[in-house]
């Protein structure tokens, strides 16, 4: 069909909450959002838009603030078998992460520029799934002060400790931007 | 200057360097004091004696320690500095070596050590910045008390693209550079083929607060989605280009680009075989717009999300460009290498006869690229069968205005 008009499915879109990474021990602050569940097409795309943004500014305020304070419980933001890709070194796993993140100095991020895009369920087999695009500067001690960006998959994952979805870091790309090849 | 090495001691004495009599017999002159000079001192340090923990600069007027400051990284095992008869005119300076783990240092005959209204301030003020100092101009101090936290200050090394599979590796390599053939060659409307029907754009460059006008990113301000500035929710939205007929429209407006797919890196961050779903970053990837003026060279990151096209190839669901300015040394190694030859097809996942089928359906229907290709792809590129349903439809009243709009 060339064309088939857009109907909202009252059912999709009620209201409910979903509480971000939820895990209290983690002491990150965290609060809870009112949000609607959506379905791509039929949902309304801009009220799903702007909420993404909201949880990317949580997420960036929770992540970097556990990166530079609480390192330790960093690898809980992740999925059991999360990549990240530091610098074009490749790590995978929790185990790994977690080794990998005890490696490296302390940090202090500033983050400048934020930007974030819903993914499209349909690439993701029905994944709720976010793109979450940062940059800014970020001094490691001992070192000088850099550039980076950095980029996030969210997705969605039922939690053991709670009834509610939390976000849940799929994959992780860090590059310092001075980098040359 | 390996004269002036031992290498059982790992020390280099520097003294007034710039009286050397080998070095003025062949009129060279070393002025530590200068810049390009230091610079070079520490070039040889750090490719020749990395390992060096002594190193005397005494008797060389030097008045600033910003080029010294490397040693910080580049020489960290240095243990000895000697300072002393040079010009450093404040404390401050000092600051610039701070992270070195100095055992002793000499700083004395420069104009610094005469601020302080006696010697006990002196030591305490420079063993502030030097705890592990056991000797400042040759006298003893107390041994520092210090506590065991050894904390790792190495950060792992940089390395290039990471394609995570060679499978991977094909599939992108031709991906970008078909798109960035496209992208360059002035008329970014072929793009169209490359996303999705919902796709999502956006750019981010940072905001040069000083004076936007001047920025040569100011081409890209009025584009800018950065959610740490734009708190309006309208505008937030207005700045994401949802599906890809406005996706393009944005691309088309941006200023022209050539792009150095040489100086590419990219790291596949997700790569989902099941679904297809290959998240990558593209980074420092440098273009030029327009002119070839070195100021306008840009770098950026990209993160393209894609999901495999119907037909074949790679079709774009998510597109997220943040622009920024590249690093002096990124623009001098922009396009030095000689650019691979573009790829012949222009557009991605359309082949040539399907290219063609589309530019007569939009012509005789009238319809933009969008609905036409839609529409050709709906009836499984049998242009007979999308004209037949295209009159049927039309008559009915069925297609909206929004089909035609160019």
């Amino acid at each position: 069909m060339l064309h088939q008009p857009v109907q909202r499915d009252p059912a999709l879109c009620k209201e409910e909450t979903m509480e971000m990474f939820t895990d209290s021990r983690l002491g990150c602050g965290i609060g809870q959002l009112p949000t609607f569940t959506w379905r791509w097409m039929t949902a309304d795309f801009r009220t799903h838009a702007d909420q993404c943004c909201r949880y990317a500014e949580e997420f960036v305020n929770i992540y970097y603030d556990c990166v530079d304070k609480k390192r330790r419980n960093l690898t809980r933001l992740y999925l059991d078998k999360a990549t990240l890709v530091w610098n074009g070194n490749a790590v995978s796993g929790q185990e790994a992460l977690a080794e990998f993140f005890e490696s490296l100095p302390s940090s202090e991020f500033q983050v400048q520029s934020l930007d974030c895009q819903p993914v499209n369920e349909q690439a993701t087999q029905g994944q709720t799934t976010l793109l979450v695009v940062t940059g800014g500067s970020v001094k490691f001690e001992g070192n000088k002060s850099r550039f980076f960006n950095q980029n996030f998959l969210l997705t969605a994952q039922a939690s053991p400790n709670n009834d509610q979805p939390v976000w849940k870091i799929a994959s992780d790309c860090f590059r310092f931007q001075d980098w040359i090849s | 200057m390996s004269k002036r090495f031992d290498g059982s001691q790992q020390a280099l004495d520097l003294t007034s360097i710039h009286t050397d009599p080998d070095l003025v017999s062949q009129d060279v002159k070393v002025v530590l004091n200068r810049k390009t000079n230091m610079e070079a001192i520490i070039k040889i340090i750090e490719d020749n004696i990395p390992q060096l923990t002594s190193l005397n600069l005494s008797h060389n007027c030097i008045q600033r320690l910003d080029e010294l400051s490397e040693l910080v990284t580049k020489v960290p095992h240095l243990k000895a500095l000697n300072l002393s008869h040079n010009d450093l005119k404040s404390e401050h300076e000092l600051d610039k070596l701070k992270g070195l783990k100095l055992v002793e240092l000499w700083l004395v005959r420069n104009p610094l050590c005469d601020l302080f209204k006696d010697p006990s301030s002196y030591v305490s003020a420079v063993c502030q910045k030097f705890p592990q100092l056991l000797k400042l101009d040759g006298n003893d101090l107390p041994p520092n008390i210090g506590f065991d936290v050894e904390t790792p200050t190495t950060l792992p090394p940089c390395k290039g693209s990471c394609f995570g599979s060679d499978d991977a590796k094909v599939y992108i390599q031709h991906f970008l550079q078909q798109y960035y053939s496209v992208y360059d060659s002035g008329d970014r409307q072929p793009l169209l083929g490359a996303y999705h029907d919902e796709a999502l754009f956006s750019l981010t460059t940072p905001y040069n607060v000083q004076n936007p006008s001047m920025s040569s990113l100011r081409e890209y301000f009025k584009d800018s989605r950065n959610l740490k500035r734009t708190k309006d929710s309208t505008m937030r939205f207005r700045l994401l280009k949802h599906r890809r007929l406005n996706v393009v429209a944005l691309l088309n407006e941006l200023p022209k680009t050539q792009h150095d797919i040489s100086s590419f890196t990219v790291d596949v961050n997700a790569y989902t075989v099941s679904s297809r779903l290959i998240c990558h970053t593209l980074s420092y990837i440098i273009f030029v717009i327009d002119d070839k003026s070195k100021e306008s060279i840009k770098a950026f990151s990209r993160v393209f999300i894609t999901v495999p096209a119907v037909d074949s190839g790679l079709s774009i669901i998510n597109d997220q460009l943040f622009i920024r300015m590249a690093t002096t040394e990124q623009i001098s190694r922009a396009f030095v290498a000689p650019a691979s030859t573009p790829s012949s097809s222009p557009v991605p996942t359309l082949t040539a006869p399907q290219r063609e089928m589309l530019s007569t359906f939009s012509l005789k229907s009238g319809m933009n690229l969008e609905w036409s290709l839609k529409c050709l792809q709906d009836n499984k590129w049998d242009l007979n069968q999308a004209a037949q349903i295209f009159t049927q439809l039309k008559t009915a009243g069925k297609i909206p205005d929004v089909a035609f709009l160019k």
